[in-house]
């Protein structure tokens, strides 16, 4: 992903244990951020929803709700974008391998639905090769 | 959303079916949702299968347009019958 070209206001970077309860405490601390620097209650909601799923696919799939492992976040406000990364410790996933969750046999299933909704929600999404980290992108909206 | 706030809507979302409830019909109006996760919709397709299970039928109202994406994305507005207003979606029961 290329380097972010404009001033970033408010940073943010932190191992965080595989607790689901602490995901939703740093999810609430970034929209405060969000809502302070004035982002559009649409680009609100995409961020809200592209990072829960990404710390939760981490915490969940990723690290196994593991007391042992943790996740590395790093996130950053920008004067024009977002950005975030997400990294488990666990042995990753190749996202094109996960099923369609809007095919009409999957529509019942948990599975993929998250992995859909963040690309769906933000602007650019990049996977490394190993499949356990993630990173986020999302312009704002002017 | 944490995970009790979300244990807790599922539990109340399927109070709203009984055991041995016939045709329950249940209308969701999402007028004061803001955000709604995939775990959130989980819970919402768990209910749908109950009420599908006694012969009722779902329909939601009031969807911001954020959340009215959420559905549109994840291809579940061909599951659940989304209308704009509490009283089409009222008048929208067979």
């Amino acid at each position: 992903m290329a380097e972010l070209n404009t001033a970033c206001g408010w940073k943010f970077e932190q191992r965080i244990p595989s607790e689901p309860d602490v995901c939703a405490q740093i999810v609430a601390t970034l929209l405060e951020q969000l809502e302070r620097t004035k982002w559009s209650n649409k680009d609100i909601f995409g961020i809200h929803m592209a990072v829960e799923e990404a710390i939760l696919n981490a915490i969940h799939h990723g690290n196994k709700c593991s007391p042992t492992k943790d996740v590395h976040l790093m996130i950053k406000i920008c004067d024009k974008e977002f950005y975030a990364s997400v990294t488990d410790q666990g042995s990753g996933f190749d996202p094109d391998e996960v099923p369609d969750p809007t095919a009409e046999e999957n529509l019942e299933s948990a599975s993929g639905r998250g992995v859909m909704l963040i690309k769906n929600f933000v602007d650019e999404v990049v996977y490394n090769a190993k499949g356990n980290s993630v990173e986020l992108r999302k312009l704002k909206t002017v | 959303m944490d995970p009790a706030r979300i244990e807790r809507l599922g539990k109340e979302l399927l109070s709203l079916v009984k055991d041995g409830d016939d045709s329950a019909n249940i209308l969701i109006n999402f007028e004061n949702v803001s955000f709604f996760s995939s775990a959130a919709i989980n819970k919402l397709i768990v209910l749908e299968k109950r009420i599908r299970g006694t012969g009722g039928q779902i329909r939601l109202s009031n969807l911001s347009p954020e959340v009215r994406d959420l559905f549109s994305y994840t291809n579940l507005d061909s599951m659940f019958q989304i209308k704009d207003e509490q009283s089409e979606a009222m008048d929208s029961f067979n």
